[in-house]
């Protein structure tokens, strides 16, 4: 249990930590990938729903004290959008599933992988859309280049998320217990 | 009747139970500081209060640090990666540069080239327009024979261009030698330098002429040396000798060198001073031959009609004497007797008169009068009246000889 938080925590100091200082260095055709919501996503599917609000509340929280761009952006939006991803593809509860057991419906979880790939995908695809709207109300006309930087962030960062997913799964130790049980 | 549970497994259960509790109300503890702490910075933001900017001020300052010291290792590791990215990319680029650097040097040495070859060109075209008239033809060197103690190169240009023995080949206004052994398709120049070559010159300042030869056979310097200069003249070091035009069918005035030294030197009971070249004999890539021919119409001219030359006299004026014959200019003189020669009828005072030879000079042979019609000018009073006392012989000389004048004295009655 205390082993799980102090990962937790470092992997949320880490999240925060490296949106802060290394996604700049990671711009591909100028677009910097959202590194939190990469995590995020991961631990989602990795850990749970209340870890992914803690983190996202954090890091959101984090972002908005040391990189103030937009108020109440940060703060708000990183757990909106990573909670509206965790409640579609983290693990359902065995009350849900028997739930859908009992109606009939097909029961399960997508590949963990994929939902790490997807929660992500959702997760980027409002933090952007809400970005872009923040942008269209300020008076700014989109364009082309708006779109685009948009969609190579979301296609980014969702890649980003399938490769981080890996080494931080298997730094929680989701492995071994795939593999105990 | 339930069996009783054994006690470890039910100490299990309630350890278990509270292990549930306590993760519990850690989460529950945690997602409150959590929404205290984001609902405290939005109540900042919304109110200005100080009071909320508490929690926000511990976590800077928590925060800070750590990213700090984050940023600074994350910048060590992206410099590293950055600089084994270059070295991974340092081979590629050096190979790089050095094939673009060799392309440079290469077409640096290129532009050099082209830009001798532009000067040499200019100064061929500026010295061909000075030279137009006397037919110049640029030629490029193609073999040299630099020896030590003969000086001659090999020309691209032969008789089918023009080009003839002896002809005058300069380069940048300055004379190299001239050619011989002229072939169809190339022709040999022996330089000034070379001690068998022989040309005439003068010098500018005093137009002493002279004769120029090379050195290279005597002393194996590229100097040339000037013969035959009168000896009432001392040339003065830096006066320029030119070609003098005499001999060869060199236009006159090219430049040979300028003198040395005033000293002569004596070499065989000749004298000399010693003239330094003005071409470069060591860079001679492009010469311009002068095709030039003197006079070549009056030449031939004068050659046509050489075989039909005749004596032509000028005319020249007839003497007339000054002196009257039998005046008193010569009566000192003892006057002899004339001789009285006969006639076969008298003259008459018309018939005294001089006979005055023909305007055209007989030729030396026949200048002897054969007809015996001279006529000889006498003052007209004088013909009237036969005071003479003789009959003047037509002679040769159109100048007659007075006879002898007579002086005797007569006796007073």
């Amino acid at each position: 249990m205390v082993k799980k938080g102090l990962k937790f925590a470092f992997l949320t100091l880490l999240c925060y930590l490296m949106q802060s200082t290394l996604s700049q260095y990671l711009s591909l055709w100028d677009v910097a990938p959202n590194i939190a919501l990469a995590i995020i996503a991961v631990v989602s599917v990795a850990m749970g729903r209340k870890y992914t609000f803690v983190m996202s509340v954090t890091v959101g929280y984090l972002l908005e004290l040391m990189l103030p761009t937009l108020p109440y952006i940060n703060v708000i939006l990183y757990p909106v959008c990573a909670m509206l991803g965790s409640l579609a593809f983290s693990d359902k509860s065995e009350l849900k599933l028997e739930e859908a057991r009992t109606l009939g419906r097909r029961a399960g979880n997508l590949p963990p992988h994929l939902r790490t790939m997807l929660c992500a995908l959702v997760s980027i695809t409002v933090f952007e859309t809400v970005n872009l709207m923040y942008v269209y109300l300020s008076g700014i006309q989109l364009d082309n280049g708006h779109w685009s930087r948009a969609v190579i962030s979301v296609v980014y960062t969702t890649a980003l998320a399938g490769a981080l997913q890996f080494p931080i799964r298997w730094w929680l130790g989701v492995y071994k217990l795939k593999k105990a049980r | 009747m339930n069996p009783k549970e054994p006690k470890p497994e039910r100490k299990k259960r309630n350890e278990s139970g509270d292990k549930h509790v306590f993760r519990r109300v850690v989460m529950i503890l945690a997602i409150l500081a959590v929404l205290g702490m984001a609902g405290s910075h939005i109540l900042f933001l919304v109110t200005g209060t100080s009071v909320f900017s508490i929690p926000e001020n511990l976590a800077a300052r928590v925060i800070t640090p750590i990213q700090t010291g984050f940023s600074s290792v994350v910048e060590t590791v992206v410099d590293y990666l950055y600089q084994w990215k270059l070295r991974a990319n340092l081979e590629l680029a050096y190979n790089q540069l050095k094939d673009e650097n060799e392309r440079l040097v290469y077409q640096a040495m290129l532009a050099d080239q082209l830009q001798y070859k532009l000067s040499v060109y200019e100064n061929m075209y500026d010295e061909i327009s000075v030279n137009e008239s006397m037919n110049p033809l640029v030629a490029t060197v193609i073999e040299h024979d630099q020896g030590n103690y003969f000086s001659a190169f090999t020309i691209n240009k032969g008789s089918n261009d023009g080009i003839e023995d002896y002809m005058a080949v300069t380069t940048e206004g300055a004379l190299i030698g001239y050619t011989y052994n002229v072939t169809a398709t190339k022709s040999s120049v022996r330089t000034i330098i070379d001690s068998q070559a022989s040309i005439a010159a003068l010098i500018s300042s005093t137009r002493d002429q002279g004769t120029v030869r090379g050195t290279l056979g005597v002393d194996g310097t590229a100097m040339c040396r000037m013969y035959y200069l009168p000896d009432d003249h001392l040339p003065r070091p830096g006066d320029t000798v030119v070609t003098s035009g005499v001999g060869m069918s060199f236009p006159k005035g090219i430049p040979i060198g300028t003198v040395r030294e005033s000293t002569r030197g004596m070499e065989s009971n000749k004298s000399y001073i010693v003239v330094e070249p003005t071409a470069d004999f060591e860079h001679i890539e492009y010469v311009l031959v002068l095709r030039y021919q003197p006079l070549a119409g009056a030449v031939e001219a004068r050659a046509s009609s050489s075989d039909s030359l005749s004596f032509t006299p000028l005319d020249t004026e007839l003497p007339v004497p000054t002196i009257q014959i039998g005046s008193d200019f010569y009566q000192l003189a003892p006057t002899p007797v004339p001789s009285v020669t006969p006639s076969s009828s008298p003259l008459s005072g018309s018939d005294l008169t001089t006979p005055v030879p023909s305007t055209t000079v007989p030729d030396t042979a026949s200048a002897t009068p054969s007809s015996g019609e001279y006529e000889y000018q006498v003052p007209s009073g004088m013909a009237s009246d036969n005071t003479y006392g003789f009959t003047l012989a037509p002679t040769a000389s159109p100048t007659p000889t007075p006879p002898p004048l007579d002086v005797s004295v007569e006796e007073d009655q």
